[in-house]
C-alpha cells in the first residue's frame, strides 16, 4: 500500500511540476519565434 | 488621486521569474517543517491531503497576489490604495509589514545557516564523532540558545548584509541572477542526497513510515488542518510576495501556469526534503520518532548534525544538507527584504535608499531575536499567524474588487491553463481561514489555562493570543494613523506597458 501511495505522490508532484515547466518552455520558444 | 509616475524593473525572461518565485516559495518550511509534520501527523495521509491545499488555498491565493502585482505595478500597500480605494492603503501596507516582521526573525535562521556550514567545514563532525549528542546540544544552547546570543546576532548581521548586497543590485543584476544559480541548486542537492540517502540499511523504514496511508487519518481535523497549514506557510500563498515580485512581470505573463509551478515545484522540494530527512533518521537513528519530534532546531543542528557525523560520507552529506538549506534560506530572505524596498521605492525612494532602510530596520528588529531565543519564539508565533490574516485581506481584496472580472481582465487573456474554477475557489477562503486561523487560535489558548490574555514579558508568553493580539494591533493602529501620508506618497509605479 505505501508503495503505491509513493508512487501516486511522485507521479503527481514530479509529473505536475514536470508538465508545468514544460509548457512554460514550450510558451518561451514560441515567443522567442 | 495623485498622479502614478512612471519607470522601473522587469525580469530578463519568464525562466527568471520562474526561479525567483520558485525561490521565494521553497524554504525552510519545505526541508525542516515538512519532513517533521509528516512525522507528526502519521504519513500518508497528511501528503495526500497537502496535495489538496495546494489547490484550495495557495493556487487561487497565488493567483490573487500576482494579478495584484502585475495589474498596478505597485507593491501591496500602493495595490490596495490603487485597487481598492485610499482608505484600504493601510490594510495593503500592514500586510507588507506582516511579512517584512516575519523576515526579521526570518533571517537569524539564515545566520544559524551560515554558522554551521562553517562549522562542518572546519572539522567540527570529527568533534562530533567523539562527543555525540551531548555535544551538538552544548555547542547549539552556547550558541543560539542563551541569551545574549552574540554570535549568532553577528552571524544574524552577515546575512543581512548578503541579502541587501543582492537586494541593492536591482531585479535583473541580483535577485534573478542569484535565484537562477539557487534554485536548480537546491533541487539538485536534495536529489543528490536523496540517492545516498536511500542506499543506507534501513533506509526504506523512513520512506515506508512517510507514505503508509492509515484510512483513519482522513477523518482527523487535525491532520487536515496541519496539512493546509503546511500549504500555507510552505508555498508563499498569500504571504505578499508573490505580487512584489509580478509588479515586474511582463505583460503577457501567464499568472496561473507560474502560481501552478509554483505550488507544485514547492510541494516537489518538500518531498525530496522528505526523503532525504526521514530516511536518513530512520536509517541511523536509534529512536527515530523522538529525533522527528525534536523541534525544527533539535532536528537540524543537534540530532541531524550527529547522524551526519556517524556516517560514512557524512561530510558530504552535511555539507550538501546545510548549503542547500542556506540557498532554500537566502532565496525567501531576498523576498522578504525585496517586499520592504518595493513599498519604499513606490513612496519615491531610490533602490539604494530604501534597500539602506529596510537592511536598518532589520538590523535593529532582528536584534531582539537574535539575541534572545524567546523573543524569537515569540515572533515566530505572532507573525506566523499574522500570515494567514494577510491571505484573508488578499481575498477579500479580489472579492471587493470582482472574481470574474480578474478573471476576464488579466487571468484568462494571459493563460494557456483555462482551469477557471483554481481561481474562484478564492470565495470559500474565508472559510478555510476561519477553521485553519482558529484552530491555531483556538490552540494557544489551550497551552496558557487561565493566562492566555497575557503578553507580557514577550518570552514567558511567547504563544499566547494575548501577544499575537496586541502586537497585530499595535501595527495596526500605527498604519491606520499614518495612512493619509502614505497614500499621499504612494505614487511611483513600475510601469513597463
Amino acid at each position: 500500500m505505501w508503495q503505491l501511495n509513493m508512487v501516486v505522490c511522485i507521479a503527481v508532484g514530479f509529473g505536475a511540476f514536470g508538465w508545468a515547466l514544460k509548457r512554460t518552455m514550450d510558451a518561451e520558444k514560441k515567443k522567442k519565434g | 488621486m495623485a498622479e502614478i509616475k512612471q519607470g522601473g524593473d522587469q525580469f530578463a525572461s519568464r525562466w527568471g521569474l520562474i526561479a525567483t518565485v520558485l525561490g521565494m516559495a521553497v524554504g525552510t518550511g519545505n526541508i525542516w517543517r515538512f519532513p517533521r509534520e509528516v512525522a507528526s501527523n502519521n504519513g500518508g495521509a497528511f501528503i495526500l491531503i497537502c496535495f489538496l491545499a495546494l489547490f484550495f488555498w495557495a493556487v487561487p491565493l497565488i493567483c490573487a497576489e500576482s494579478v495584484f502585482g502585475k495589474k498596478t505595478r505597485m507593491a501591496n500597500a500602493g495595490a490596495f490604495k490603487v485597487l481598492l480605494g485610499e482608505k484600504w492603503t493601510w490594510v495593503g501596507a500592514w500586510c507588507a509589514m506582516v511579512c517584512v516582521m516575519l523576515g526579521c526573525y526570518y533571517v537569524v535562521v539564515l545566520g544559524w545557516v551560515m554558522k554551521y556550514l562553517s562549522l562542518i567545514f572546519t572539522g567540527f563532525l570529527t568533534q562530533v564523532q567523539a562527543g555525540g549528542t551531548d555535544l551538538t546540544s552544548e555547542v547549539w544552547k552556547n550558541f543560539a540558545m542563551t541569551p545574549p546570543a552574540v554570535e549568532a546576532w553577528v552571524w544574524f548581521v552577515a546575512a543581512v548584509l548578503i541579502a541587501a548586497a543582492i537586494i541593492v543590485r536591482g531585479v535583473q543584476g541580483g535577485i534573478e541572477t542569484a535565484n537562477k544559480i539557487m534554485i536548480p541548486a537546491v533541487f539538485i542537492l536534495l536529489a543528490i542526497l536523496l540517492v545516498r540517502v536511500i542506499m543506507l540499511p534501513g533506509a526504506w523504514k523512513g520512506l515506508e513510515y512517510m507514505y503508509h496511508v492509515e484510512l483513519v487519518d482522513f477523518t482527523r481535523p487535525s491532520v487536515w488542518l496541519a496539512a493546509f497549514t503546511q500549504a500555507a506557510w510552505s508555498s508563499g500563498a498569500g504571504w505578499g510576495m508573490f505580487h512584489v515580485y509580478f509588479v515586474y512581470a511582463a505583460k503577457d505573463e501567464d499568472i496561473m501556469l507560474n502560481a501552478f509551478t509554483a505550488t507544485f515545484g514547492d510541494m516537489v522540494a518538500a518531498m525530496l526534503a522528505g526523503m532525504v530527512v526521514l530516511p536518513a533518521v530512520f536509517a541511523l537513528a536509534p529512536d527515530p520518532m523522538a529525533v522527528m519530534k525534536s523541534g525544527a532546531n533539535g532536528l537540524t543542528f543537534v540530532n541531524l548534525t550527529n547522524l551526519f557525523a556517524h556516517t560514512t560520507g557524512g561530510f558530504v552529506m552535511a555539507a550538501l544538507f546545510f548549503v542547500a538549506l542556506f540557498s532554500a534560506a537566502l532565496s525567501s530572505v531576498i523576498a522578504m527584504v525585496e517586499l520592504g524596498c518595493r513599498n519604499l521605492m513606490d513612496m519615491g525612494f531610490s533602490r539604494p535608499k530604501a534597500t539602506g532602510l529596510v537592511t536598518a530596520f532589520f538590523l535593529i528588529v532582528g536584534t531582539w531575536s537574535a539575541l534572545d531565543n524567546g523573543i524569537f519564539e515569540n515572533q515566530d508565533m505572532v507573525w506566523g499567524v499574522a500570515l494567514l490574516m494577510v491571505g484573508l485581506f488578499y481575498s477579500i481584496a479580489a472579492m471587493k474588487y470582482g472574481v470574474e472580472k480578474l478573471w476576464k481582465e488579466d487571468i484568462a487573456p494571459c493563460s494557456d491553463m483555462h482551469v477557471k474554477w483554481m481561481w474562484t475557489v478564492i470565495k470559500f477562503f474565508p472559510v478555510e481561514f476561519a477553521l485553519v486561523w482558529g484552530w491555531w487560535f483556538y490552540q494557544s489558548m489551550t497551552w496558557y489555562p487561565g493566562e492566555w490574555f497575557k503578553f507580557w514579558p514577550l518570552q514567558k508568553y511567547a504563544y499566547t493570543p494575548g501577544s499575537m493580539v496586541v502586537e497585530w494591533t499595535l501595527l495596526a493602529v500605527i498604519l491606520f494613523v499614518l495612512n493619509g501620508a502614505m497614500a499621499k506618497k504612494l505614487v511611483h509605479a513600475n510601469k513597463l506597458d
